[in-house]
């Protein structure tokens, strides 16, 4: 059973011009999602209505199975999934620690060791930290939150090669050994060689092995 | 993280924010309490110059000037002859709160040394006493010409009780409390030296210090011993009755009245005016309405003007805490958005934003409460300190006490009150947090990411 599902998703700005038409497909725990497509095309507005931050003109996002707006889109982004993005938003006078706690049940200084930062990094504040550095913490406050989705955007945009490719290592180790369903919106195609499923969204439709 | 961990992250972290939220909200309460202080004072000190010695008239001897059949120009004059009957019969009219009559008389004791003044001997070596029923009624007093600094001042329940200049108390060592034992004395002139005019001594009254005046002018004016500033001794009336320089119930000094309506001024003297028993020829009323009509007036168009004040205060402070809120809130949107991806409700997000200035808030209000003190005091004594002698009150003038302002009792607010105006603050600044991020608040989610991405 795929752990989130978007059916028959249709999205308009302004009521008339469709970003998203008719949109259905599935997610399954496990796998890296990437999904491609030029830019304006609606690909974060996808990543928006999967992740809760807003709702569908019409259709259902389903999260195991049920309509995320039962519960309550606040519950859903909670609970369920965790964001990435590209430009880490991460909270300004918080440290690494701070920050990954904002969404943590459990301590939260074994995620941030494991994804590389020191304990003196762990305290600093955020904005001292390198680009790298502050997506590493972006990924521990994803990670953290222990959600079973990660909707990463664009997350390795603002990075050099070798930082963009080991993140794009630990979102892999996410859906691979930790079992998570790991969607990420981009327009590298390297990044979109590494998943296990590429999706292109063009002119509102998505289609799978773009 | 909860909400409260992540405020005070917030407010120890963003110092330069939270000073400046702290300084606005600080300063406002501050003004706003002064305000309202001086709204209170200027309200009390209205009241209580309504019930206090609103207005005098004085009876007093005339002079009579005439010419002499050889054209010489004679001056005679006059002394006051005022009973008790005539008193009670000027009581009787009704609306005469004290009067206060005055007996003058010299005194000497033995191991007193007065401050001396011209030509000074053994012999002149006495003061002028000032026998009447109400020392901080005496025009020296009344006029700040002289201020009690030690003790009380006499009133009409004392007996056998003077107040004494602070020279005199140092020359003889004397302070509130001693007893001395006076003599009477009369000052004459004879071969070009001042004398006593009453050298077998044959009355004697013992008496205590009851207060200890400050005279605030100079006379450096060459004058004999008793007439010297210093010397004047206050005293209970019946000081002199005992010294045989005054008769009980007769008054040669002047006897000054006091009423508590200053309009009625004018129709009780025409009144008094009209008593056959006081003989008008060597007799005159003066009126003194105290200034109160004009310290009214000054008072109410004070009063009239802190109001516009609070008024303007009110508005601006509360435009302009809603901006700096909202400016505060704009620079937070991000943090909005992050907050809210995290799955943080926007309930809670706004508990956040709450906490953080009202903490703020808690923290400038109380240190505004103890600021409050010196400024309302500060205020207090600049602008109301000119109407101490308007406030003789039935209190002050019963009790003996000095009369000069406790000017706290009157621009400082009650706890209740001032606890009203930090809640009144409170309440704005709480509506301001909602205002300044109900915008913010209202977007989307998504609306506000795509404004941080």
């Amino acid at each position: 059973m795929s752990i989130m599902k978007i059916c028959n998703v249709k999205y308009s700005y302004d009521g008339n011009r469709a970003i998203l038409d008719d949109i259905t497909a599935e997610f399954n725990a496990g796998k890296i999602y990437a999904i491609l497509g030029p830019s304006g095309c609606g690909k974060t507005t996808l990543l928006s209505l999967l992740g809760g931050l807003d709702s569908p003109s019409d259709g259902a996002v389903l999260f195991q199975g049920e309509d995320i707006e039962k519960k309550g889109l606040a519950w859903h982004r909670k609970n369920n999934v965790a964001f990435i993005f590209q430009n880490y938003n991460l909270i300004d006078y918080m440290t690494p620690l701070e920050n990954v706690a904002l969404t943590s049940k459990e301590p939260p200084l074994p995620v941030l060791e494991r994804l590389g930062l020191t304990r003196e990094e762990m305290k600093r504040n955020v904005l001292k930290l390198s680009g790298g550095q502050q997506q590493r913490v972006a990924i521990a406050r994803a990670l953290a939150s222990d959600a079973s989705v990660i909707l990463a955007d664009e997350p390795t945009g603002n990075l050099d090669e070798d930082t963009a490719s080991s993140i794009v290592s630990i979102l892999k180790e996410c859906a691979h050994e930790m079992n998570k369903c790991v969607i990420v919106v981009t327009h590298s195609n390297d990044i979109a060689k590494q998943a296990d499923v590429i999706m292109g969204l063009r002119k509102g439709k998505l289609n799978r092995g773009f | 993280m909860n909400v409260r961990k992540r405020a005070f992250a917030y407010l120890f972290r963003k110092k330069g924010k939270t000073m400046s939220l702290f300084l606005v909200v600080f300063i406002v309460a501050v003004f706003l309490i002064s305000c309202f202080g001086v709204l209170n004072a200027s309200k009390n000190l209205g009241r209580d110059i309504r019930t206090s010695l609103g207005a005098a008239f004085y009876i007093r001897a005339n002079t009579e000037v005439s010419m002499t059949e050889n054209g010489e120009t004679e001056v005679k004059e006059n002394s006051v002859h005022i009973s008790q009957k005539e008193i009670d019969e000027i009581i009787k009219m009704g609306e005469i709160k004290y009067y206060n009559p005055i007996n003058y008389g010299f005194a000497k004791s033995d191991g007193i040394e007065f401050v001396p003044g011209d030509k000074h001997t053994g012999e002149s070596n006495m003061g002028k006493v000032t026998a009447l029923n109400f020392s901080a009624l005496a025009p020296d007093f009344t006029d700040e010409m002289a201020v009690l600094t030690q003790g009380k001042h006499i009133t009409d329940m004392d007996y056998q009780k003077i107040l004494i200049s602070e020279e005199l108390a140092s020359v003889n060592h004397l302070s509130v409390g001693d007893t001395l034992t006076l003599t009477h004395a009369r000052l004459g002139e004879a071969d070009g030296l001042y004398i006593d005019e009453i050298p077998v001594k044959t009355a004697y009254v013992q008496v205590e210090v009851s207060g200890i005046y400050k005279l605030n002018t100079e006379d450096a004016s060459m004058k004999p011993t008793a007439c010297v500033a210093q010397n004047k001794i206050y005293a209970s009336l019946d000081v002199l009755n005992e010294l045989h320089e005054s008769e009980e119930g007769i008054y040669t000094g002047e006897v000054d009245f006091y009423i508590t309506d200053p309009t009625r001024l004018e129709s009780i003297t025409h009144k008094v005016l009209l008593l056959q028993s006081i003989d008008w020829k060597t007799h005159f009323i003066r009126t003194n309405d105290l200034g109160y009509l004009k310290i009214a007036e000054q008072l109410s168009s004070l009063g009239n003007l802190v109001k516009i004040l609070l008024v303007l205060v009110s508005i601006v402070s509360t435009a302009f805490l809603i901006l700096l809120l909202t400016m505060r809130m704009r620079s937070r949107v991000q943090e909005v958005g992050i907050l809210l991806a995290v799955g943080i409700s926007k309930g809670q997000i706004m508990a956040g934003f709450l906490l953080e200035v009202l903490a703020v808030t808690v923290i400038a209000l109380s240190l505004s409460y103890i600021t409050c003190f010196g400024v309302t005091d500060f205020l207090g004594y600049s602008l109301f300190r000119e109407l101490q002698p308007n406030l003789l009150n039935e209190k002050t003038l019963s009790a003996g006490e000095d009369s000069g302002i406790q000017m706290n009792h009157y621009i400082r607010l009650n706890i209740i009150e001032t606890l009203f105006i930090y809640l009144c603050q409170i309440i704005v600044i709480t509506a301001s947090v909602f205002v300044s991020s109900g915008n913010i608040m209202r977007w989307k989610p998504s609306e506000i990411l795509s404004k941080i991405c």
